[in-house]
């Protein structure tokens, strides 16, 4: 009696299981991939795909010399550099409500293009807050040191200081610049030098490569199959009339 | 000394050069710089929606966001040949003028030289297409956009300039409830019915010796043969060479003209030959959107036979004119609906009449390639004079119904199942008939 009653909460886990699966609801999509980009789902990695759904609490990642491009449901654009790792943290949006969406950068390099919702981009040392704006990003141990820079190109955006130490806050306009340290005091915003923002822009820029159908996957235009008329109705054309009284030649008597 | 006065004046030289152009090349970077900080987020959504629309074959959706991609910055190059791709895939003219414009912002794009080429290769403009493939190819060797633009030449190869014929070869058979289109009262004793099967072979071929942008011409030839199961002197022998010369006067008209040549045999006696000339004019608006305007001449002349003992009365001629609007639905199909009045002058004016049809029809695609046609037609014709064994003057009233859905297994191969009614109410109850035809077909195509 135990045994089947096991066999049944097994079989009801497993048939839950893909329905869990397909309930989850499609937070972005993959628009361009160069190199290799990962997707970390349910504690598999596998390569990411062109078009490809990404899901909440996803891990994407990319290789050396890769970047992805990726479009969310609220319209933001985010492409990762090369060697970077964000977590899909949050997303919530209702074309009527808005929403809010966190992504958590981990290491890399990030460009943000952000859409309709409160946005939000963690990383281990600051917390920038935005909506409708353009955002370059960068964190990663420098020297022993957990360092994040925010670049503001469009808009403007809030940094807080996350890190015990490193606390504080800060509006950045376009153009404007922090680099926050692990531990060292909130620094003050600056003028961004043309290298770093060029530097963070050609980083996170890519592509893309629309894939381009091959002459037998064209379906329109002359060269095309075209459906004709059938010949239904014989091409001599019958009157009654013109019939006279004059036996016809039958093959077949067909019974009465 | 001398030496080191050469080298002062030398480096003096090189600074009066490059001091001078400093200021110059320090501004081009900072344009550059403040260039590439101008990134306007509409834009980027809107280009990104595009792309993503585009690969998932949405192409509606991602014209409307390259067109917004586009307003936001009118002279994107990224912007117009996206735009040009999304009307291509779908089918639609105005990826043309897209296209170049986002080819005069940037010749040398290989992508935008290579989407004209598919977009000129999809409308069958072969030459047109070829010098921009050629172009892409060789802009950018050794890449995906080379290897797709050898593909379509070679493929241009094969059926655009080497391939100028086509042929269409149908079997099938149908069920036909009144093959004789008589009451009965005339039928020879012994046949209970005046339905039968028969199998029915059809072949057209075509040959165009003229293809331009502007011009078009063709040779075609048809040929029909029924062989019924009973009522074999009912067979019937259908022989059409025709030839069709159209004019592109401008992208929103076309003439045409055709002459064709009918010979008929019934039950293996000679039944019927026509001359038939057909001008016509083609206006195409907008998105498919076309208006066909026919008139047709046709000289009769038919041949007293056995069975037939009366019908070289019927020799004569017919002035046909037609009016059809075509509309198109998206990508769903089309409807197209006309009228068209006609005039039939005979040796013997019993015969004559004056007829007017109205017609409604549509062409559907479904899915996985099915294709479904309709067709209503209503068509009132009033004779002239009495038929000679009739009490009234003659008038009819036809009315038509059929549809057939068609199946394409792949270019080659299709199959068709089809049913026609035909009412005929006349005035004189010898002319008064229904008749139903049901059809299955097979084609292939060459």
């Amino acid at each position: 009696m135990k045994k089947t009653r096991f066999t049944f909460i097994l079989l009801g886990i497993l048939l839950l299981v893909p329905v869990s699966a397909l309930a989850a609801d499609t937070v972005g999509s993959f628009v361009a991939i160069r190199g290799k980009a990962n997707i970390e789902r349910e504690r598999t990695i596998r390569e990411a795909q062109l078009k490809e759904s990404i899901f909440l609490n996803d891990t994407v990642s990319t290789s050396a010399a890769s970047r992805a491009k990726m479009l969310f449901i609220d319209d933001s654009v985010l492409t990762l550099g090369e060697q970077s790792k964000a977590v899909i943290k949050e997303y919530v949006y209702s074309r009527d409500k808005g929403g809010k969406s966190i992504i958590n950068l981990l290491d890399g390099k990030m460009r943000a293009i952000v859409g309709k919702t409160k946005f939000e981009i963690h990383t281990p040392t600051a917390v920038a807050a935005a909506r409708g704006t353009v955002i370059l990003c960068e964190t990663g141990i420098v020297n022993g040191k957990q360092v994040t820079t925010f670049i503001c190109v469009e808009g403007e955006f809030t940094v807080t200081g996350t890190y015990p130490g490193s606390e504080g806050s800060a509006l950045l306009k376009p153009g404007m610049m922090i680099t926050i340290i692990a531990g060292e005091p909130f620094p003050t915003t600056f003028q961004a030098p043309a290298g770093n923002t060029e530097d963070l822009l050609n980083a996170t820029n890519i592509s893309y490569e629309l894939s381009i159908p091959g002459p037998a996957e064209i379906t329109l235009g002359p060269g095309q199959f075209v459906i004709e008329q059938m010949s239904i109705l014989p091409p001599a054309s019958f009157e009654p009339g013109a019939i006279g009284s004059t036996p016809v030649t039958i093959d077949i008597i067909f019974p009465k | 000394m001398r030496k080191q006065s050469t080298s002062f004046h030398a480096v003096r030289k090189y600074l009066f050069t490059v001091f001078p152009l400093l200021p110059c090349l320090l501004l081009i970077m900072g344009v550059h710089i403040l260039h590439a900080q101008n990134i306007d987020p509409s834009y980027e959504r809107a280009i990104t929606k595009a792309a993503l629309k585009i690969e998932n074959n949405d192409f509606e959706g991602a014209a409307a966001d390259a067109q917004e991609a586009l307003r936001i910055n009118p002279h994107d190059e990224r912007a117009a040949l996206y735009l040009g791709i999304a009307l291509s895939r779908s089918g639609k003219k105005e990826s043309e003028e897209a296209l170049k414009k986002a080819l005069s912002i940037n010749p040398q794009n290989p992508r935008s030289n290579l989407e004209l080429g598919i977009y000129y290769y999809n409308q069958g403009i072969f030459e047109g297409s070829k010098g921009y493939l050629e172009t892409a190819l060789r802009i950018a060797p050794n890449t995906e956009i080379a290897s797709k633009a050898q593909q379509y030449l070679n493929s241009i190869k094969t059926h655009g300039s080497v391939k100028p014929w086509s042929l269409n070869l149908s079997l099938g058979g149908q069920y036909d409830s009144n093959v004789v289109l008589n009451d009965g009262d005339s039928l020879p004793q012994g046949i209970s019915d005046k339905a039968d099967w028969r199998a029915v072979f059809t072949l057209r071929a075509k040959y165009n010796f003229l293809r331009s942008e502007k011009i078009e011409g063709a040779l075609g030839y048809s040929f029909y043969q029924s062989l019924h199961a009973s009522l074999s002197d009912f067979n019937v022998t259908d022989n059409l060479p025709e030839l069709t010369m159209a004019f592109h006067l401008a992208p929103w008209i076309t003439l045409k003209g055709m002459y064709a040549f009918d010979h008929a045999l019934v039950g293996g006696d000679a039944y019927s030959y026509s001359h038939i000339i057909s001008p016509s004019v083609v206006f195409s608006y907008w998105k498919g959107l076309a208006t066909t305007v026919d008139y047709k001449y046709k000289k009769n002349h038919y041949m007293d036979t056995d069975l037939f003992e009366d019908n070289s009365a019927r020799t004569g001629f017919n002035n046909f004119l037609g009016i059809t609007e075509t509309v198109p639905v998206g990508s769903y199909g089309s409807i197209r609906f006309g009228y068209a009045y006609d005039n039939e002058n005979t040796e013997e004016e019993y015969w004559s009449y004056s007829g007017n049809r109205y017609f409604l029809g549509m062409q559907w695609n479904l899915p996985v390639r099915f294709y479904l046609d309709l067709y209503g037609e209503y068509y009132d014709k009033n004779y002239k004079e009495r038929y000679p064994s009739a009490d009234r003057l003659r008038e009819d009233i036809m009315k038509t119904v059929s549809g057939s859905l068609t199946k394409v297994f792949s270019d080659r191969f299709s199959a068709s199942i089809g049913q026609l009614y035909i009412r005929n109410k006349s005035s004189d109850d010898i002319f008064d008939y229904d008749r139903a035809i049901t059809s299955l077909f097979f084609t292939v195509r060459f």
